[in-house]
This record gives C-alpha cells, structure tokens and sequence, in this order.
C-alpha cells in the first residue's frame, strides 16, 4: 500500500512537472531552410514514390492533363501554399520562430504567413474553418517538439490534401557538423481521402551571422505595376 | 545603487572593509531605493477602441503645400496599398482604429507586433543594436526600443512612402521618424495599451504631428489570415470577371511563340 502511494506520489508529481515545466529547448531565433542534411548529404524532402490510392492517381493524371498554369497554380495567385508544404518549401525564405510561454509562433517570409502552435492544452474549437494553416497544438517529448495540425484547407496539388489530413511534426536541434546547430523536422502526413499509408516528409533548417527577415507581399509585382501605370484600366475589386 | 565590501582605492585592508560597511549601510539606510520598475507585460491580443481615438482633422494639420497637393491628387483605387492587399506599413498599422485585432510577442531581443488585418508584422528590436547606417526603406521600418520604467519608446525610421498615413491618403517621405511611447493605464473599461506617438516629417509636416491610439485587451478574439483572404478574395475577382480571359490570351501567345 505504501509502495501505492509512493508511486501515485512520484506520478502526479510528474504529471505537475509535464504541465509547469519550461520548455527543455529554445527555437527561437531566424531559421533557414537547406537541403544539406546534418551529415553533410543532400536530403529529398518526400520519399521517392508517394503512396496514392489508385484514384488519387486516376484524378491527378486527368488534373496533370487540363492543367493551365496561370490559371491552376494558386501560388501564381499569391495564395500561399498553406500546411504542410508551406514548412516544405527550400527556396531560401527564412523563418522566424517565436517560443512564448503557451504558444510558439512560426513566421514564414515566403507569403508571409503565420503559424500559430499551442502549447497551453487547449482543443480545436468546434466549427472552426479549415485555414492555410490549419489548427495546430503542441507538446514536447524530452526534447523534442511535436505538433500535430489538423483543420487544414483541402485541394492543392500537386500534392493533393483533404478535409481529413493529420500532420504530425516532430522539430529537434541536432548536430549539423560544420553548419553548427540545426534544425530537423521530420513530418508525418497521414490523408486517408488521397494516399494509402502514411508518409514522412523531412526538411532542415540552418542560423547563419546576420540573417535577418525581410519582407514579402506576393502582390507587390502587381501593385508596382500599378504604380508604374502598366495594368492599363484594370482595378481590384472593380 | 552598489554596495560592495571591495573599495580598491584603499589599501590598508581594514579601510577597505570599514569603507565597505559604511557605502553598504549608506546604500541601506538612504532610504528606498528607487523602486525598479519592471516592464509591463503588453504581451496578447488588442483591439483598437475607435471611441477614444481622435482621427486627424487634416484641415487643421500643419501640412505643406506638397503635401496639400498629394492629398488632394490621391486615388484611393490606385494609391492604397490595401486595395493590392499590400500591408498598411508603420504607421498606419498602429493608427488604424477599425475593430481588427493583434499580437504582440515578447522575448528578450524583440517585441513582435502581428496585425491580422493585412498581415503586417512589425519587429522592435530592444536588444540595444543601434540603427544600421543606410536602412532600406521597407513597409514596416527599422524600429528599435526600449524601457524606460514602465514606458516602452520606440524609434522608427526607414518608412517607404508609398504606404500613407490614413485612408485619405495622408502622405509620408522616407525621411518621416516616428516615435511612440507605450504604456499600460487602468481604466473604467478595464486595461488599455496606449500608444503616444509623434511624426517628425518637414516635407509633408511644418512641424511635427502627433495622434494617440487606444487598445483593449481582446483575448478571445481569433486571428484570421487576414493577408491570406485578402489575396484569395482578389484572385477570385480576378478569375471570375475581369482577367480570365486575358491570362488565356497571355498564355496562348506565351505558347504560340
């Protein structure tokens, strides 16, 4: 019985910890995405063949088809790629994390766009509409940062993404040798609606001396070219 | 206030020790020591409250006659960066008193402001860097800050001047500095974040003008992606009416060549 009470002792006093303790790691601070992993070698960000469902690849070989890239590529609209591929992404665009005490915010240059990660135990409220970036909360696992999104807006290809899609994201420093201290991710994307297993996606970040955010507005060409008087009559919203 | 038991201006150890004892008594008994007072925490979700904030009466600002002549000229369809779904900028993010909320974040080195309006994000940096010689101008700025007491001030310089001032279309130069304290103050409404600011800018300003905004705490208030649907609202006007036909045209001739 004593051995009982000892043991409930030592596990709500782990569960207190779990709740009051501080993150065991600091992100904070600019980061930028490379393709050289920590040990030097050059790293694919999807696996070889993803595994679609056969109408996945039926809908997307019609959609490859007809598709019009002015018209079909949102990222041409200024749209931004939206979850997960937005934490994909190479091009070097820096991101900013931001690690308060409840919430860790993710800055994208790239499109601009905001990532917002509780840590504070709170649930996705009932009704919430799908968004770019979806819902996400977190914990830490020793280490390690796991965030889990869901909520996020369907369509998008050419990796395609349903109402349904769980993202599962596991954020670590680790050793980058000469680049110093890195950022791993390692991101589990699980759409039963379009793809027959789930598959892991993997993506690095890099500090450099300097490296600062700037600013992106995607519609900045054509506002610019508004300026300069070259969109002839047309308006927005006219 | 120091007190230390290691004077080095006396050699004989004793005097030391004696001279150490009388500065730490001294510092004890001098009475309170002046109380240090820590910076509020400005960190969470505000919205603006439009009743206590006065818009300018342009009227009655100290303008220049160029910039009476840009305001009078403005097109709001062709000089507002909004209707692009561009950012407001600095400052007109801080003077917008329509009912859209933000963040800010703290953390050691930076105050973060991120505005769901138009997605502006505006970083202060407080980790005592000066200002670089040749800023770019950009929408936001280079703001820089610090606390005095319970007063955070805040430095901006390296505004673009294609972002404006209010939605009549306000000018600014790329020389405007803005200057703002932040401080906290009880009120009858509960907490408010109250933003004195002063725009120093002799090509549009004879002398410097000034405009204090009010923000109430908004913790339930949800941030949107306020660029985001902005963006998807004009590409879908774009699609829908006037341009579909001109991308397939651009695009046919981008083929035929």
């Amino acid at each position: 019985m004593k051995r009982l009470i000892a043991l409930l002792v030592v596990f709500t006093s782990i569960q207190a910890q779990a709740a009051n303790n501080p993150a065991p790691v600091d992100l904070t601070g600019v980061w930028m995405p490379t393709a050289i992993g920590p040990t030097g070698e050059r790293t694919q960000v999807f696996p070889e063949n993803l595994p679609f469902l056969p109408e996945t690849e039926a809908g997307r070989a019609a959609y490859e088809a007809n598709y019009n890239p002015v018209v079909d590529d949102a990222s041409r609209s200024c749209l931004p790629y939206g979850m997960p591929r937005q934490m994909l992404v190479r091009a070097q665009y820096p991101t900013e994390i931001i690690q308060t005490d409840d919430r860790i915010t993710m800055i994208v240059e790239l499109h601009n766009d905001v990532r917002r990660i509780y840590l504070d135990g709170r649930q996705k409220p009932d009704g919430l509409l799908p968004s770019f970036m979806g819902f996400s909360t977190g914990h830490w696992e020793k280490d390690e940062l796991v965030i889990e999104t869901t909520g996020i807006r369907p369509g998008g290809y050419p990796e395609p993404k349903s109402t349904d899609l769980k993202v599962t994201e596991r954020i670590r420093l680790v050793d980058g040798g000469d680049a110093g201290t890195m950022l791993e991710l390692k991101m589990v994307i699980d759409d039963p609606v379009y793809y027959a297993a789930p598959f892991t996606a993997i993506n690095y970040f890099r500090q450099y001396d300097g490296l600062e955010m700037g600013e992106y507005f995607c519609s900045e060409d054509l506002w610019r070219q508004n300026l300069d008087g070259r969109t002839g009559d047309y308006i927005p919203w006219r | 206030m120091t007190c230390t038991l290691e004077d080095k201006r006396h050699r004989d150890i004793k005097a030391r020790i004696l001279s150490g004892l009388i500065s730490c008594l001294a510092a004890i008994f001098s009475g309170p020591l002046p109380a240090a007072e820590a910076a509020p925490d400005i960190s969470g979700t505000w919205v603006p409250v439009s009743s206590l904030s006065q818009p300018w009466d342009t009227a009655s600002l100290p303008l220049t006659a160029s910039a009476k002549d840009a305001l009078a000229a403005f097109d709001p369809a062709r000089q507002d960066s909004s209707a692009f779904c561009m950012p407001f900028g600095t400052p007109r993010n801080m003077l917008n008193t329509a009912p859209d909320p933000f963040e800010i974040l703290v953390t050691d080195h930076q105050i973060t402001f991120i505005f769901d309006r138009l997605g502006d994000v505006r970083r202060i940096s407080t980790d005592g860097r000066p200002f670089p010689e040749d800023p770019i101008p950009s929408w936001m700025g280079y703001s820089i800050g610090s606390w005095q007491g319970s007063t955070l001030h805040v430095d901006t310089i390296a505004m673009n001047a294609e972002s404006i001032l209010a939605d009549s279309g306000l000018p600014h130069s790329e020389s405007l500095t803005l200057s703002e304290e932040i401080t906290l103050m009880d009120s009858e409404i509960g907490l408010l974040l109250i933003d004195d600011m002063t725009l120093t800018d002799p090509e549009n300003f004879r002398t410097p003008i000034r405009a204090t905004r009010y923000f109430q705490r908004a913790p339930y208030a949800t941030m949107s992606e306020g660029s985001s649907l902005c963006l998807l609202d004009m590409w879908r006007e774009r699609l829908e009416n006037t341009n579909r036909e001109m991308f397939r045209e651009l695009q046919a001739q981008e083929a035929g060549q």
